[in-house]
This record gives structure tokens, C-alpha cells and sequence, in this order.
């Protein structure tokens, strides 16, 4: 009965065959990814899109069937998310990130990680310079579990040991030694960012004390006169791993940064806006405890070398520098 | 439109007086609790629904129980399955495969979330089971840094505290730095308790927040034209819809928030034999609804036999009225008037 027909049940029975061959596109495209279209549904999906899009704009204003809104609106969505969410794929993804956004990050945030440097020094000489004067300062800043049995009452002799030994530790030893290092390492430096939510306090104190056990841990061995034995020792796998968690801090410091002064935008879109920079950041730190680590359980045992553990260390320090000084700035000033 | 409608004219019910209202000045108190804008690169604006705190609860537990469980099913498989004793034996092999499970387990825990954001489109299989959605608070790309700040968040939010709850407590000062610790990570765990966004740290250092896009499937227009072909049963009542006619007072009586939900009675599979009569019954009431004698006698005739006959009855007849109400009011809306409710003074 053709008197019976709304205008509405016309619009609808008109369009209607469109919008179901646009739902199965989306529903396949959720299940299995764009990649299961063919070259021709590729093309139509973008069009089916636009048609529901503006068929949604025309029934706000003539239906008021509200499944059909709803399933319209719904599948708009669901469509808009096919066609602007997609990314190219998980490993460009990855590489692009490396080869852009972590570096670019880190120079952006160049003046931050200074602050977090220079706070990570600060405590590191004030230990230094407590333990120096008086042994009795060590207990103070590193805990017995950290130690490990190298406290002030160890002989120099044992001392010098701790540093060398291992030379003949097997890769199972090893193995383990590096997965811990990393779990644990990599635990830290997501919490110091994480941290940072909270004004940045804990993130500023958990630096600081990590400053003040390297303080404290250098300044025993100084006072041995094992001075170079110890940098080289530190230097191999510390100059990415303390870069690493200055690289947290810094990232926390960026949160915190993002709620005391949140600027021209409102506290919540500046949160969210340094949020995304400062989450990179980590993410790439976590890949660089990786490499400390590795360097740290393997590298550190079999090399035993003073000048070639300094020369790794320094070589990747200037690594680093170049990776986040040149790519990072050259990343940042083309965009 | 329609459903952002309904609290708005629930609140008018209470106060008759605010009938006419005047247009474009819609109450927005409740809308904004549920409701998110996001206008699409062609410039439609496109609503999204904020996912439940319980359906994200619910999401989180099946998450954590996949990220728990699937290695210590894979584990066990292993285990009985006898795979074990295929290996090469020896101590360091020993011990490089149980550092190599060591650094698998961190990157699964840790980039589980992470990983199914980017790759699925800010779902994880939680989520998707839920028809949840992580999705940019602009309207943009869900960002992959936006996606690694959010779930960073969760060592603060969620594996701290876990954690903190298995710790050993010996003296009482123990007890309470646990405690404290709870209670500051608690706050944490609260903040989406606090916001009306429903947002936690995590989304509000990304920019994002989780909304929930269902599933949805077009039902059938109640209005359309039933085939003629059908059984007699349909024809019947298909018939019968064409004998009810109503006079323009009858259907000026409800506006747009009656139509829908006479809409929603209409549509849904459940609905008792009762309800269609009450409704019915009430709607005959309203519009002064006079039985005609030539039904009324068709209808007593098949009294005797089945009540079935008299709820589809009912039923023709709120199809009929459904029908004739949606033209009126959709004629109206063409004009540029649209009658929200039945308070609404024309």
C-alpha cells in the first residue's frame, strides 16, 4: 500500500542495501584486518562510507525510527574508525618510532632531561662527597641488599675482585643475570615516569636517590684508589642505563610539568599533550635498559679490560648523544 | 538525537509547566554524562557512548585473566605434553631458556595492552568482547604514544597496588606503610569514580577515553509494507491495520518521546502479551479510541476461541497508531517543527 509508505520507509528502502554491503566491509575489516579486502572493496569502502555518512545527516532529519538512527550512527562510527584509525602496520610502526619519534621525543624534552641530569648529579656528589669524608655514610644510601657484600668493611682486595671477577662465568649464569637486571631496571624507569602524576616529587626523589647510591657506591671505591677500575666498570653498561632512567625522570618531570603549569591550554588537553611525548619517551627507554642490560650481564663479565670497558661505554655514550642530538633535532626542525 | 532525548523530556515530565520550551534549548545536565561529540573530517557530527565503569571493570578482569592465565596454560601444556623432555639437556641450556621465558614474561605483561591497542585499534580482547573502544578524546588517530602513556599508567594504577597487597606484613609498622601505600595508589584506582569523563590517570595523560560502540543490526521498519504474499495470519493483520484510520486530535496526542518508546515496545522480542494490552489499552484511553462495530464484532467473535488473537489484535492496532503517529510527526519535523513530547504545546 503505497499510502502507507512514510517518506521515511522510502529513504530507507532506498539506501538500505548500501548501508548492509558497508556493514559487512566494517565487520570484516574488524575481524580480519584491511589487508582482507580486494583491491575493488578498497575503493568502495571510502565511498559506502561517505554515502552512510551524509544518508546518517539526511535521517536526523526526516526519521525518527531510532534503530535506524542508531544503527546508522553506530555504523558511521565504526566506518570512520576503518578508514581513520588504520595504521600501516605493527613493524613500520616500530621503525618509524625508532627512527623518528624516540629521538625527536628526546630533543624535545632536551632542557627537561638537563634538569633530571643535574638533579641525578647533584645527588650523586653530594654522596660522593658524605661517603668520602666518612665511610660510615655508605649505610645511609645504599641498602644491605643492594650491596651485595661491598661495603666499607670489604677489603680492597675483595673489592678490586668484585669488579674482575666473572671472567669465567657461563652464558647461563649470565643469561639470568641480564633478564633480572632488565625486568628490574625497566620496572624503575616506567615507575619514575608513572611517578611523575604525582607533582613529580617521588619521580625527583627516586633520581635523587639513584644519584646518591652511585655516589656513595664510586666514593668507597675512590677512597681505595680503585677510581678508574670503577669507571670503567660503571661506564660500560652505565652510560645507557643511567641515561636511561635520567631519560624516566625526565619524562616524569614532563607530567608533572604538564599539571603545575599546563600554559595557554587547559590542564587536562597540556596533560594529555606531554602525556603522549612522555610515553614515547619510556617506551624507547625500556628498549634502551635492554641494551644496558645485555651489555651489563655479558659485556661487563667477559671484558675485563679497563680501556676497552671505557671505550664501549664512551663509545656509546657518543651514540647516544648523536642518535638524540643530530636525529632527534634533525627529526624536530623538519617537522 | 532520539536517545539523548528521552532524560532530558523525563525531566520535563516533573515540571509540566516547562512545556514550551523554546527550541535549540534542550537540558543538557544528563546528556553530557553519557554522551561524546566527535564531528568526522566531512564535518557530520557523530555521538559516541562512554564505555560503563563496569563494563570496563569487567573488560580489565577478563584482560588480567588472559594475561595470568595463557602462560600457565602454555606452561602446563608444555608440561604435559611432555615437550620438556625433548630439549638438549645440560645446565647452561637450563639456564638460558629459563632467562629467555624471564624476558618473554616481562614483554608479554607489559606490552600485552600495548600491543593489542596499536594492532587492533585501541582493543584489547577484553575490551572487544565487550565492544569497548579506546579512541582519541579530538576525534583524531589513536596515536601510538598516546597508546604507550596509557598503559604505562598501569604500573602505577593497577600492578603497584596488586602488588603491594601481597606484601609481607611482619610488625606493625610494616602494616602500616602498607597500608599508606594502599591507600595513595587507591586514589589512583578511584579517579575514574571522580571524573565525568571516566577517565583514569592513564587516559588523561594520553587524551584519550574509552567509549562503547556496539554491535548493531538493523531491525526491520515497523512501518514498511508487509508482503502481500505472506501467510494468513500476516494478511490478517495487515488487513486489519488498514481498517484503523485516525483523526488528526488522535494523533497530535503524543510526541516524538512517546513514538520511540512505543518503538521500542514494538521491537523488542520479549515483551508479555500484558504489556501490549496495557499499552493498548491505555493509548485507546488517551486518544478516545472508539472500537468500530464491524471489529468489535470480529473481535468478539474470536474471543471465544483464542486470546492469542486479541494481543495480535492489540498489536495491529499499536502498529497502526505507531504508523500514523510517526507520519504526523515526521511531516511536522520536514516543517521544522518537532514535538518533542506529549506536553509540548503546539
Amino acid at each position: 500500500m503505497s499510502e502507507f509508505a512514510l517518506k521515511s520507509s522510502r529513504f530507507r528502502a532506498e539506501r538500505e542495501s548500501s548501508w548492509k554491503e558497508l556493514q559487512a566491509l566494517v565487520e570484516r575489516v574488524e575481524k580480519q584486518g584491511l589487508t582482507s579486502l580486494s583491491a575493488e572493496e578498497l575503493t568502495r569502502l571510502p565511498n559506502l562510507y561517505r554515502f552512510t555518512l551524509s544518508s546518517l545527516s539526511v535521517a536526523r532529519g526526516v526519521s525518527l525510527d531510532r534503530n535506524l538512527l542508531e544503527y546508522l550512527e553506530l555504523l558511521s562510527t565504526r566506518a570512520y574508525f576503518c578508514i581513520y584509525g588504520v595504521r600501516a602496520s605493527f613493524g613500520g610502526e616500530i621503525i618509524k618510532f625508532l627512527a623518528e619519534d624516540f629521538p625527536a621525543a628526546v630533543w624535545q624534552v632536551r632542557w627537561r632531561t638537563l634538569a633530571s641530569t643535574l638533579i641525578f648529579c647533584l645527588a650523586a656528589f653530594l654522596a660522593f662527597y658524605l661517603t668520602n669524608s666518612n665511610e660510615e655514610w655508605y649505610y645511609t644510601f645504599v641498602s644491605d641488599g643492594m650491596s651485595s657484600g661491598r661495603t666499607p668493611a670489604t677489603s680492597t682486595e675483595d673489592l678490586r675482585k668484585a669488579l674482575y671477577d666473572g671472567g669465567d662465568a657461563n652464558a647461563g649464569d649470565l643469561n639470568w643475570f641480564a633478564s633480572y637486571l632488565f625486568s628490574n631496571n625497566a620496572s624503575v624507569g616506567m615507575l619514575s615516569f608513572a611517578l611523575g602524576f604525582a607533582l613529580g616529587v617521588p619521580t625527583v626523589m627516586l633520581i635523587f636517590y639513584n644519584g646518591a647510591v652511585l655516589g656513595a657506591f664510586v666514593a668507597l671505591y675512590v677512597g681505595r684508589g680503585l677510581g678508574l677500575d670503577i669507571a670503567a666498570w660503571l661506564s660500560i653498561h652505565g652510560t645507557t642505563e643511567l641515561l636511561a632512567i635520567i631519560l624516566c625522570g625526565a619524562a616524569g618531570l614532563g607530567l608533572a610539568k604538564g599539571i603545575i603549569s599546563p600554559g595557554r591550554e587547559s590542564r587536562l588537553a597540556n596533560l594529555a599533550r606531554e602525556g603522549r611525548e612522555a610515553g614515547k619517551l619510556v617506551i624507547g627507554c625500556v628498549l634502551m635498559l635492554l641494551i644496558a642490560a645485555l651489555l651489563e650481564a655479558f659485556g661487563r663479565q667477559w671484558i675485563t679490560d679497563i680501556t676497552l670497558r671505557l671505550v664501549i661505554g664512551g663509545g656509546l655514550l657518543l651514540f647516544w648523544l648523536g642518535y638524540f642530538g643530530y636525529l632527534g633535532r634533525k627529526v624536530c626542525l623538519e617537522r | 538525537m532520539s536517545r539523548t532525548l528521552n532524560p532530558a523530556t523525563g525531566h520535563q515530565t516533573k515540571s509540566p509547566g516547562s512545556g514550551a520550551q523554546p527550541e535549540g534549548q534542550k537540558p543538557k545536565q544528563k546528556y553530557d554524562e553519557v554522551w561524546r561529540n566527535t564531528i568526522t573530517p566531512e564535518g557530520v557530527p557523530v555521538r559516541m557512548e562512554l564505555g560503563s565503569r563496569g563494563d570496563r571493570l569487567g573488560a580489565l578482569l577478563i584482560d588480567l585473566l588472559l594475561l595470568y592465565g595463557a602462560p600457565i596454560l602454555l606452561l602446563l601444556a608444555l608440561l604435559f605434553s611432555g615437550a620438556f623432555s625433548l630439549l638438549p639437556g645440560g645446565e647452561n641450556f637450563g639456564a638460558t631458556l629459563f632467562a629467555l621465558i624471564r624476558v618473554l614474561l616481562f614483554l608479554w605483561y607489559n606490552f600485552y595492552f600495548i600491543y593489542f591497542e596499536i594492532r587492533w585499534q585501541g582493543r584489547t580482547p577484553g575490551k572487544r568482547l565487550l565492544g569497548l573502544r579506546v579512541v582519541d578524546r579530538r576525534g583524531g588517530q589513536l596515536t601510538s604514544g598516546a597508546v604507550f602513556a596509557r598503559n604505562l599508567m598501569r604500573e602505577l594504577e593497577l600492578f603497584l597496588p596488586l602488588s603491594l597487597l601481597f606484601v609481607p606484613t611482619g610488625n606493625t609498622a610494616e602494616i602500616l606503610i602498607a597500608l599508606l601505600s594502599l591507600t595513595w595508589v587507591g586514589v589512583f584506582f578511584c579517579i575514574p569514580f571522580f571524573n565525568k569523563d571516566r577517565m583514569r590517570v592513564g587516559d588523561m595523560i594520553a587524551g584519550t577515553w574509552v567509549v562503547r560502540i556496539p554491535k548493531t543490526v538493523l531491525m526491520e521498519d515497523i512501518v514498511q509494507n508487509k508482503p502481500a504474499v505472506a501467510d494468513s495470519k500476516t494478511n490478517r493483520s495487515a488487513s486489519s491495520r488498514e481498517a484503523y484510520s485516525f483523526t488528526d486530535e488522535q494523533v497530535d496526542a503524543y510526541g516524538i518521546y512517546e513514538l520511540q518508546t512505543l518503538e521500542e515496545i514494538l521491537r523488542k522480542p520479549a515483551v508479555t502479551a500484558k504489556t501490549i494490552q496495557e499499552v493498548a489499552e491505555r493509548i485507546r484511553k488517551k486518544i478516545n479510541w472508539q472500537t468500530e462495530p464491524a471489529l468489535e464484532q470480529g473481535i468478539n467473535r474470536f474471543l471465544s476461541k483464542s486470546s492469542r488473537f486479541r494481543v495480535e489484535e492489540d498489536r495491529a492496532f499499536l502498529e497502526a497508531y505507531y504508523a500514523a503517529l510517526r507520519r504526523r510527526l515526521e511531516n511536522r519535523m520536514l516543517f521544522g517543527q518537532r514535538k518533542e513530547n506529549k506536553h509540548q504545546k503546539d
